[in-house]
């Protein structure tokens, strides 16, 4: 931000930071799969830090039958599949999005190692991506996501295998479905990965007892909303405490205050996603309230907040 | 489309368990067209926790209205929001119905799928035209002197015959059409309703429009959570429809 004292430009507070090579002018960012130009009605989508389109698959993907979300206490389940126009079409899509003038970080799905890595190269080729985010931790595909993400080992076969296609960014977003998400976020960082994103959904269900069925017709699905943010919080500080990369955080973000949770714990940037859909100026309010917490707080430097968490 | 807050001037029940709303918004009011709809935060806090859906019945000046029926959480909630509160809403959503210029349309309600349609009325300009209402009986037949007022052709149908005839929606359809054509028939109700007023009109190749509704989330399209079926794949009722050609539904 930059304010006029007497006709010269001075910058109160910086407010960019960086996920490997990319630059962004803010830590916000929009989460997979929850964001599309629409919001161009709501608010300039060029205040964004970065955007992270829907999950890109290298073939259309239908994805799963209705039902395929269902609100929760505080927070939605969705069992979307990974619907999805395939990566030829996304690469023409990518235009309007490139008129932003923001990095975009394309999220890429597969069902083996191999779809990741012509994924990864494909776009590295287009030139179009500032970064790739790997969609290791889908929980509602048969094949791949979930899969592989909760694995150590084949975490790092896949992000090793991709770190040798692409000289992007490479971001790894991780499930929070597993025992201990620092081993998984370890192994993704010995491979090579730029950044880690956390948290994805949790895995859960929902039963209507009217009609003695899941209420979802893929029975499973993520979680997302406010009623995870204690988990997603948690999980980003023991992963802050554990690797060395930057980490964008994410998991029920609604308003400024718990996104600046999120950066104390450890994010370098955070990621909004179910808020969009209550709230579609949210990103923008975010990005606004974070920069007035630092003026409040005299904090010259958003990069001097970042897992400043104090002891107890 | 945008956020606007808006201020209750009414909230009344108009017959059991269903309400209609009226909001001053003057800028969602000019914007919104017949078929579209708007996404209520029906309470200040998390619970429930995302907007709903709901179309719009009628826009004149700063005011638009909503007929809804009280079915679950959301609606519940937003039946007891009193006069003079804000309630934040967001669109106006959604594709609308094609504009019936002068064509002979044929316009099929069932129960509270009168709403949509409602906006709809007003722009009909042939009076050859048809509207077809049914419900359950007659103290469901929501805004019956208004319509009766715009000077279209107007029958009556409810399930227990306490008003017109004594048949479904698509019976007096598929009657009708025995003695006379449409260039199109619009409908809105019931799926089992539409899918039936759908499968009449394709039998009589007439064009048909049908007013879809899901469970919803973000309403704008992003997060692929609302789709229904089509001949084309998966699309969002909250983008790509709500209207959609009923030749394109796959009902099943």
């Amino acid at each position: 931000m930059a304010l006029s004292l007497g006709g010269k430009r001075c910058n109160l507070t910086n407010l960019s930071v960086k996920i490997g090579k990319i630059k962004m002018k803010n830590p916000v960012v929009t989460a997979s799969g929850t964001f599309n130009l629409e919001y161009s009605k709501f608010f300039d989508l060029r205040k964004l830090g970065a955007i992270i389109p829907k999950s890109v698959t290298l073939k259309p993907r239908d994805g799963n039958p209705p039902p395929r979300i269902y609100e929760t206490a505080a927070g939605m389940l969705n069992a979307i599949g990974l619907q999805n126009n395939g990566l030829k079409n996304f690469l023409k899509e990518l235009s309007e999005y490139q008129k932003l003038n923001i990095p975009i970080i394309a999220n890429i799905s597969g069902e083996t190692i191999d779809e990741y890595v012509e994924l990864a190269k494909r776009l590295t080729e287009s030139k179009k991506v500032h970064g790739l985010e790997i969609n290791i931790s889908c929980p509602n595909v048969k094949k791949g996501g979930l899969q592989f993400g909760t694995d150590p080992d084949v975490t790092f076969e896949i992000i090793s295998k991709i770190r040798k296609s692409t000289d992007l960014a490479i971001i790894t977003k991780l499930t929070p479905n597993v025992t201990d998400i620092t081993q998984i976020a370890k192994a993704a960082e010995r491979a090579g990965s730029d950044a880690l994103s956390l948290i994805n959904t949790l895995l859960g269900t929902a039963i209507d007892i009217k009609n003695r069925k899941f209420i979802l017709a893929n029975v499973t699905g993520g979680l997302s909303g406010p009623a995870i943010k204690p988990v997603a919080l948690r999980m980003v500080w023991q992963t802050h405490n554990t690797v060395k990369i930057p980490i964008i955080g994410m998991g029920g973000i609604l308003n400024a205050n718990d996104a600046i949770e999120f950066i104390l714990a450890g994010a370098t940037a955070v990621a909004i996603g179910t808020s969009n859909f209550v709230n579609p100026k949210v990103c923008e309010e975010i990005i606004d309230g974070i920069e007035k917490y630092l003026i409040e707080n005299n904090i010259m430097d958003i990069n001097k907040l970042i897992g400043s968490i104090k002891a107890s | 489309m945008r956020l606007e807050k808006t201020k209750i001037l009414e909230n009344k029940a108009v017959f059991k368990n269903h309400f209609l709303l009226t909001l001053n918004c003057p800028h969602i009011s000019k914007e919104v067209k017949p078929g579209q709809f708007i996404n209520i935060q029906v309470s200040d806090g998390l619970d429930p926790f995302l907007k709903r859906p709901m179309s719009v019945c009628f826009s004149k000046g700063k005011k638009i209205k909503i007929f809804y029926r009280v079915q679950g959480k959301g609606t519940k909630q937003l039946s007891k929001r009193r006069v003079g509160e804000q309630l934040n809403i967001a669109g106006p959503f959604g594709n609308g119905f094609s504009e019936p210029k002068n064509k002979k349309v044929c316009i099929v309600a069932g129960g509270c799928g009168i709403a949509p349609l409602m906006l709809l009325l007003p722009k009909i300009k042939n009076k050859h035209s048809l509207i077809i209402y049914g419900a359950k009986n007659k103290s469901q037949l929501f805004g019956k002197e208004w319509i009766q007022k715009i000077g279209i052709r107007f029958e009556i149908a409810t399930d227990d015959g306490s008003a017109g005839e004594k048949k479904s929606a698509p019976q007096v359809l598929a009657e009708v059409l025995k003695k006379g054509n449409f260039d199109s028939i619009i409908t809105c109700g019931p799926k089992i309703m539409m899918q039936k007023v759908s499968k009449i009109a394709s039998e009589k190749n007439i064009t048909c429009e049908v007013s879809l509704e899901e469970n919803m989330a973000c309403g704008v399209g992003a997060c692929l959570g609302c789709v229904v079926k089509t001949k084309s794949g998966f699309k969002t009722v909250c983008k790509d429809g709500p209207v959609f050609r009923g030749k394109e539904v796959q009902f099943d």
